[in-house]
């Protein structure tokens, strides 16, 4: 590569790793959190840049623009560490290790600056000093909500659970989630953090501080999170999983079953969910309770439902329905028969004339969202829909679409444990299935009976059966989307959502 | 304490719900009614008379004289009624605990031991120790952890144990300990939990009707675990390893049974088993004259299960108990270090840190009944190695990454953190 046409590479040549260029640029498109793997690539060019710390190691803050040709431009970030070698950072591997430039000095070691907690701690001295860092077009603001002591013996630990953002965490203080990709625009998590934690609403971690890149005169956008810690704390994904193995290890040594002991299997379970499912539809309504509150205001505040709102939610899900169908894939065919039943689900919502308030919601709720900690159940990620538009993410809606997430959740949970455990060949699996879905129905119910027993005598939701007409429009809609995803994503995983929906319009 | 109405302290509540209708019982020769927290045929007595109070205390000095080590003060939080309170915890209570403790002190020296016999919320039971100027008890029961153990195990994993922990305060004194215990001479009580747990546990471990009493449950540790053999010896590494002074109830150190057909309490309180003897080595009376019969089923009776036996076998209970106990004296660690619960990233694993000075201990326990694995991050250990604690067994050191452990079924391990040349 000639560097003097590449002006990534002469931007870089002042820190001495204009070699490193190529290096950067393919390690960014193989980054697990790199989004644009379905589209074509046209040009990756560094985008802004400055210098968070100047030696041992050198942290540079810098942004890289992805032109592709098929789809609109994205903004990723990419914190670099710089140190001279030899140094034991050299053995971080691959996924962290870019690249290695012969300079002048010797040889430098280029690397994920997350990864390395002497470089990443100065992205917490950035918050805990409100530092403001001029970048050569635009600033990095740092700010903080308590106070942020960068000194403590516990360093910053990069997380192997990388997806559209990175997590470091110290040991049990805080945790930092640094965004991969630079939306423009307000952040809806730091937004929700703020409006949850001017609530007092104590189930979500706390919002320690927050570091935001502003180009220009231009809105600032959010980079990165700072988080209490939860410490202690167990995704609800995973402590569902462990109640299934102990239910399918049971169902397995009881043998076939009737209907009426799967039930009871359920009921008698040792390693029974239903008080963790019942806690957590408590802890959801208050969530949607805090959010419903009339001191909100602009695209916060809720809104009353009314026809016309239900008839366009009737009327987005029956496009959503419809679009899945015009899909040639078989296993749509017996959705594409039943379309007019599952019309009538949709349609419900038509004939009511109070659907209650609509919300900002969490908008991508299920078991991974919600960690069990000593203090109870926590909720994260108040990104939205990943998938979604900015604006799309802070449209108003029913909070019953969050229940449906949740409840839907169930659902997979149950399938998960039971794909981890045998193959559908296997004999035992029509009985286990059963089992898991007695299981999946004894905690949607559980959850949903302690989350009207909370929002009773509030306006949130319709008086009534009303509510459960909004919650099955919901669950369907949701479904219809899974189907879709499944498709695209794990053609393997499309019978759960499809089985729901079979069983929703005999 | 008599009283010519029923009207009085009526904001106490009945503790012996399936026998007691009211604390307040007629007597015929008084003509009067008198007050019992408990059975009507225990009336308690009042402490408000100076008398009374004296007279306690010189009973205590009696068998301090004998030379006993110390007392459990039975139902501790009700020595005194007030109106308009729950009569629970009053203050007059405490006053006179710290006089009986400051008797003990200033005329018995140190060595001698009191009690409390709280069945309270830790955040309540606390205020038991009293402070370093006016100490009351050197140990207090922890009752809410046990039945959260059992939950715990029954549900495999370990929040209903490490909320319980989060919620206990401090020691607020130098010489204060917890007392922690798995079982005891009275039920399993289920007091101190909420109503759905309470449901929870009567399901999961009273299935008979006839096992319940009062709130709680009226069996033994070994019944209340199948007779699992992994799962009293992971009950007892927690109890052994868990911030507190472990009490162990006589019998359970065998594993004996327990006679759920026996009235009120004494299912779990038959003769000690210590030997295949006659009435199990407890006594040479008749079998006809003995209070309580031995066990004597194929399972848990004196002649399968007794002390004797137990003895002459290496892997028995006992003697596996016998070792871990000494372990744990061993090592001040367990009964003077700090505990820090680990951030396991398996539910089913309950991991924590006892730290004493400069040794820690790891401590990890498997609630599932199947295999985990589990990821700690020992970070702060970064070059220590891992020396489990009763075969000195050296594990991989520990490096900056997760410390990967598997764990058997019901497993659990203790290591010494040490330093390698």
């Amino acid at each position: 590569m000639a560097l003097n046409t590449d002006p990534s590479a002469m931007r870089l040549e002042q820190f001495g790793i204009a070699g490193a260029t190529g290096d950067i640029r393919s390690w960014l498109l193989r980054a697990r959190w790199f989004g644009g793997r379905q589209h074509r690539v046209a040009l990756v060019e560094l985008d802004d840049l400055a210098v968070l710390r100047p030696a041992d190691p050198t942290v540079l803050f810098t942004l890289w623009r992805v032109d592709y040709a098929d789809a609109p431009t994205e903004t990723y970030s990419l914190p670099l560490g710089i140190r001279p070698t030899p140094h034991p950072i050299a053995d971080l591997g691959a996924d962290h290790l870019i690249g290695t430039v012969a300079a002048a000095a010797g040889t430098l070691l280029v690397y994920d600056a997350l990864a390395d907690p002497e470089a990443a701690i100065e992205l917490w001295r950035m918050l805990a000093e409100e530092r403001e860092v001029e970048t050569g077009s635009g600033r990095l603001i740092g700010r903080h909500l308590v106070g942020i002591d960068p000194g403590i013996a516990d360093r910053p630990r990069l997380l192997d659970v990388e997806q559209s953002n990175s997590a470091v965490v110290r040991g049990h203080v805080d945790f930092l989630k640094w965004s991969r990709r630079i939306e423009p625009g307000p952040s809806v998590e730091l937004e929700m953090a703020q409006t949850l934690g001017e609530r007092h609403f104590a189930h979500v971690p706390a919002l320690h501080g927050h570091l935001s890149y502003r180009r220009g005169a231009g809105a600032p956008a959010l980079q990165a999170l700072l988080h209490a810690y939860l410490h202690n704390g167990t995704q609800g994904w995973t402590l569902a999983l462990t109640s299934l193995r102990d239910l399918y290890a049971s169902a397995e040594e009881d043998g076939a079953g009737s209907a009426l002991e799967r039930w009871e299997l359920v009921d008698d379970q040792g390693g029974s969910f239903q008080g963790e499912a019942a806690r957590l539809g408590t802890v959801t309504a208050e969530l949607h309770l805090a959010l419903a509150d009339p001191a909100l205001s602009g695209v916060l505040a809720p809104e009353a439902v009314g026809p016309a709102q239900l008839a366009a939610w009737a009327d987005a899900m029956t496009g959503q329905l419809d679009r899945l169908l015009t899909s040639g894939d078989p296993a749509i065919a017996p959705l594409r028969e039943r379309r007019e039943t599952l019309v009538t689900k949709f349609d419900a919502l038509r004939r009511l004339g109070n659907g209650g308030l609509a919300i900002r919601v969490h908008g991508d709720y299920h078991l991974g969202q919600v960690i069990r900690t000593d203090e109870g159940w926590k909720i994260i990620d108040f990104e939205g829909e990943p998938a979604g538009e900015v604006e799309a993410r802070r449209r108003r809606s029913s909070p019953l679409r969050d229940v449906a997430g949740m409840l839907r959740s169930f659902d997979y949970a149950a399938a998960a444990a039971l794909t981890e455990r045998m193959r559908p060949h296997d004999p035992l699996w029509h009985h286990l299935s059963a089992a898991g879905e007695a299981w999946a129905l004894a905690n949607r119910d559980a959850l949903w009976a302690a989350y009207l027993e909370r929002v009773d005598g509030t306006a949130l939701l319709p008086m009534g059966g009303d509510a459960l007409v909004i919650r099955r429009a919901f669950e369907v809609n949701k479904a219809v989307y899974e189907v879709g995803y499944e498709l695209g994503h794990r053609p393997g995983w499309v019978g759960i959502p499809l089985r729901f929906l079979l069983a929703a319009t005999p | 304490m008599w009283s010519d109405t029923k009207n009085r302290y009526t904001d106490a509540r009945i503790i012996f719900v399936d026998t007691e209708t009211s604390n307040w019982t007629w007597d015929d020769g008084a003509g009067a009614y008198y007050w019992h927290r408990f059975f009507s045929h225990q009336p308690d007595l009042n402490y408000d008379n100076p008398k009374v109070r004296e007279e306690m205390v010189d009973i205590c000095r009696f068998w301090l004289d004998v030379g006993i080590d110390g007392f459990r003060l039975d139902a501790v939080p009700y020595l005194y009624a007030r109106d308009g309170t729950n009569c629970e915890n009053l203050p007059e209570t405490h006053a006179f605990i710290a006089e009986l403790r400051a008797t003990l002190d200033r005329e018995y020296g140190g060595g001698r031991v009191l009690l409390a016999e709280a069945n309270q919320w830790p955040e309540d039971v606390v205020d038991y120790f009293g402070t370093e100027e006016s100490p009351e008890c050197h140990v207090c029961f922890h009752f809410p952890l046990m039945p959260r153990i059992f939950m715990g195990l029954r549900r495999e994993q370990r929040y209903p144990i490490t909320e319980i922990l989060e919620r206990t305060p401090a020691l607020p004194t130098v010489s204060a300990q917890w007392g922690i215990f798995l079982r005891n001479h009275d039920e399993l009580t289920l007091e101190m939990v909420t109503d759905e747990e309470r449901d929870y546990m009567w399901q999961e471990y009273a299935r008979d009707p006839r096992m319940k009493l009062n709130l709680g449950i009226r069996r033994r540790l070994a019944p209340l675990v199948n007779n699992g053999r992994r799962q009293m010896e992971l009950f007892y590494g927690m109890l052994l390893s868990l911030p507190g002074s472990p009490i162990l109830y006589y019998g359970d150190e065998i594993g004996m049974g327990d006679n759920i057909y026996l009235g009120d309490r004494d299912g779990v309180r038959t003769p000690m088993q210590w030997s295949a003897d006659r009435n199990g080595g407890f006594s040479h009376a008749d079998f006809a004259q003995l209070y309580l019969p031995p066990l004597m089923d194929p399972v848990y009776g004196y002649q399968s299960v007794n002390v004797e036996a137990q003895r002459r076998s290496e892997t028995s209970m006992l003697q596996w108990l016998r070792r871990f106990v000494a372990v744990r004296r061993r090592w001040p660690v367990f009964g003077l270090g700090s505990f820090e619960s680990l951030n396991a990233t398996n539910p089913s694993v309950f991991a924590y840190l006892r730290v004493h000075e400069d040794h820690a201990v790891l401590c990890v326990n498997n609630l599932s009944r199947f295999a985990q694995p589990v990821e700690l991050d020992l970070r702060r250990f970064a070059g220590m190695t891992p020396v489990e604690m009763l075969g000195k067994v050296h594990f991989p050191k520990i490096r900056e990454l997760p410390y990967l452990l598997t764990l058997a079924p019901h497993g659990f391990y203790w290591f010494s953190l040490e330093s390698m040349p």
